[in-house]
């Protein structure tokens, strides 16, 4: 499974590997640093075709400063966190109960309600598009939150209770009979055992969810047409037909927005414990 | 209080019947010892007396109650498992009093309960470690302290010792005796290992594919097995048995025919059935059969193989022959179990003899068909020089 560590001795090997992996890299990160590098122009760097070298200046707190002071960008920043936390929220809620039921529970039907889960990650969501924004039009919730977020949930958590699943099935079955014969209730033993056991996969799947929803541009675009209620992904793309010449500005709104899912990942991060379940059933 | 009833359990999985018509009964504190071959149901039968696995058929009271429709933590019971099964995330501390925390008593009450546990199982230094930070002695001794923290009427232990190495095992057999005796409880204890079904049980019940096959005290069973299975499974080295056939038969005696021996005759259960030519199985103990010329039925014998165990001699021996069957070493050699000081070394030829009173036999169907014999009588004959 693992990739083979490539010998010592092999000197020849190793740099031309390192060489690759540099070139790989490299190609990679470019377009980020090129729009990492524009967010930080003033903008005449790139009216005069100034895209690739040297900037003429560092305008780096005039842009970024603008991107919340001259643009929307503020309201849909603060759209997307709205949209955004409470989904994750629910995805993770939705999916370590079903999860935990179709882990731990035989039932008439398990299987079957488990397969719906799974296959309902298969359908396009494309083709649900009209069928969507109707049910939200007659739900009465087309162009708001609420909209974005019952369907985030919907979406993410036919993946999310697989990825529970699977997990919480992985826990040792004594530690459920223990729980069980010490007199705790399904619920008690959820609350008390299952979640600080699978908080790695918690933690893992808030850093997945959160990045999905965050990015989401299609729902964004079909369900939330109004500036109040848009997401940061459908914002970015009216900056670019009001302030059509200010790529710099564009670029530091671009930034802007990628940041909050790397700052989740660092927060998430110290739930990675490796070996959790250590000490629980081996001798 | 501390009564436990089974009656004609039954239990099936994928219509495989695991448990049939299973059934004993205690009505006062006993030391229970479920042994068998791997496979045999224990497991099985000890967690539909938790209440972890529903039963097909049967009934079962724990005190004065019937719970077989109850869930396990409204039984009284309390369970150790053989992989321990703390909770990793908690403390020692924490894991104890989890029952009592779970059912929602007093922060005070559960401390008590935790500290009084602990001190019985000298563990009130680890209180505030967590279980990967124990050595597998103490995770055990942690899963019995939280059995204790709930003082349950039944304990129920599913092989709580076979994790653990030789030496360990013993202390923690020793442990569970003394902690047995200290508690107000009966305790079932599952166990593949007959040694601890002989030094533990106050009552052992012998299982084979899901059917009791005996119970009754150790030295009972060791005694007085009724089948084959029941003399073949306890006792280590164990039983030698030997095809013989029935050369005569009349109401109170059975003779059966060996070559190169005298006609052995032994005494016949009241009752059974037999007649002359059946084919039977013979059946003596190790430590029946002794070294020299002084027993009734003596014959000729080549030292195979001698182990050396310091207290105690056994010796694997070619009696031409007379083969055993389903002999410990796969070679048909009879097994014998003599005296460290009989000093014998691989090849010599001695004698061997047994007497005619200590000889089973067990019938086609593996019945026994000699009568019981007097449990008070030292197993073991004095042993004298060859
Ligand atoms: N949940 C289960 N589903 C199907 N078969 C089972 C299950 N649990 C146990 N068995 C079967 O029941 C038999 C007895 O198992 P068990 O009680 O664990 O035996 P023991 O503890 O004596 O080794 C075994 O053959 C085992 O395969
Ligand atoms: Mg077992």
């Amino acid at each position: 499974m693992y990739p083979r560590q490539i010998s010592k001795d092999d000197v020849l090997k190793k740099y031309l590997y390192l060489a690759a992996v540099t070139l790989v890299l490299m190609l990679w990160l470019l377009p980020l640093g090129a729009v990492i590098l524009t967010s930080v122009r003033p903008a005449s760097d790139a009216a005069v075709g100034n895209y690739w070298g040297w900037p003429s200046g560092f305008d780096l707190v005039k842009n970024y400063t603008e991107v919340f002071t001259q643009t929307p960008m503020g309201r849909y920043f603060f759209n997307s966190l709205v949209i955004t936390i409470p989904s994750v929220i629910g995805v993770l809620v939705l999916s370590t109960l079903t999860g935990y039921v179709l882990s731990r529970y035989r039932f008439r039907g398990n299987t079957l309600l488990f397969a719906i889960f799974i296959g309902g990650n298969f359908l396009p969501f494309q083709i649900m598009m009209i069928p969507v924004r109707d049910l939200t039009i007659s739900l009465g919730i087309y162009n708001s939150y609420l909209a974005l977020i019952i369907f985030h949930v919907a979406f993410q958590t036919g993946f999310a209770t697989l990825f529970m699943r699977n997990f919480i099935a992985s826990l040792p079955d004594e530690l459920f009979e223990a729980a069980r014969s010490e007199g705790a209730s399904p619920l008690q033993t959820l609350i008390h055992v299952v979640i600080p056991l699978v908080r790695p996969a918690l933690a893992a799947l808030a850093i997945l969810a959160f990045t999905f929803i965050w990015n989401d541009y299609f729902w964004a675009v079909v369900l939330t047409p109004s500036d109040a209620v848009k997401p940061v992904t459908a914002g970015l793309d009216n900056l670019k037909g009001q302030y059509v010449a200010n790529w710099s500005l564009i670029s530091a709104a671009t930034i802007a927005i990628a940041i909050p899912p790397v700052v989740m990942f660092f927060l998430m991060q110290r739930h990675f414990i490796r070996g959790l379940t250590m000490g629980a059933v081996k001798g | 209080m501390s009564n436990l009833e089974i009656s004609n359990i039954s239990k099936c999985y994928e219509g495989r019947e695991v448990l049939k018509n299973v059934g004993f009964k205690s009505s006062e504190k006993e030391f229970i010892v479920v042994v068998g071959p791997s496979g045999c149901g224990k497991s099985t039968l000890l967690k539909t007396i938790a209440g972890l696995t529903s039963v097909d058929a049967g009934r079962i009271l724990i005190g004065e109650h019937d719970v077989t429709r109850s869930e396990p933590g409204d039984r009284d019971i309390a369970m150790v498992f053989q992989s321990y099964a703390l909770y990793p995330h908690m403390t020692v501390a924490e894991n104890m009093g989890f029952g009592l925390r779970m059912a929602g008593h007093p922060k005070q009450q559960i401390r008590e309960a935790v500290e009084h546990a602990a001190s019985i199982l000298r563990i009130t230094d680890y209180l505030d470690m967590r279980p990967k930070q124990l050595s597998g002695g103490q995770r055990q001794r942690v899963a019995i302290g939280r059995a204790i923290t709930r003082s349950p009427a039944v304990f129920l232990f599913d092989e709580p010792l076979s994790n653990l190495d030789a030496a360990l095992r013993t202390q923690m057999r020793v442990e569970i005796g003394q902690l047995y005796r200290r508690l107000d409880a009966t305790m079932v204890y599952v166990t593949h290992d007959q040694v601890e079904a002989m030094t533990m049980a106050t009552r052992i019940v012998l299982m084979n594919s899901g059917v009791i096959e005996q119970v009754g005290s150790p030295i009972e069973l060791y005694t007085n097995p009724v089948n084959r299975f029941v003399a073949g499974f306890l006792g280590s080295p164990r039983m030698n048995f030997i095809e013989a056939s029935v050369t005569e038969v009349n109401d109170d005696q059975i003779v059966v025919a060996l070559e190169g021996l005298d006609d052995i005759r032994v005494a016949r259960r009241h009752g059974v059935g037999v007649s002359r030519g059946d084919t039977v199985t013979l059946g003596i103990r190790p430590e029946e059969i002794s070294v020299g010329r002084q027993r009734s039925h003596q014959l000729p014998a080549r030292v195979e193989l001698v182990e050396q165990l310091g207290r105690e001699v056994i010796a694997y021996v070619d009696t031409g022959s007379i083969r055993a069957i389903e002999s410990e070493n796969g070679l048909g050699h009879l097994t014998i179990q003599v005296d460290r000081k009989s000093a014998m070394s691989r090849d010599d030829d001695i004698h061997i003899g047994f007497d005619a009173e200590d000889i089973y036999l067990f019938n086609a169907d593996g019945m026994t068909m000699t009568p019981n014999r007097d449990t008070e009588k030292s197993p073991v004959h004095e042993v004298s020089e060859a």
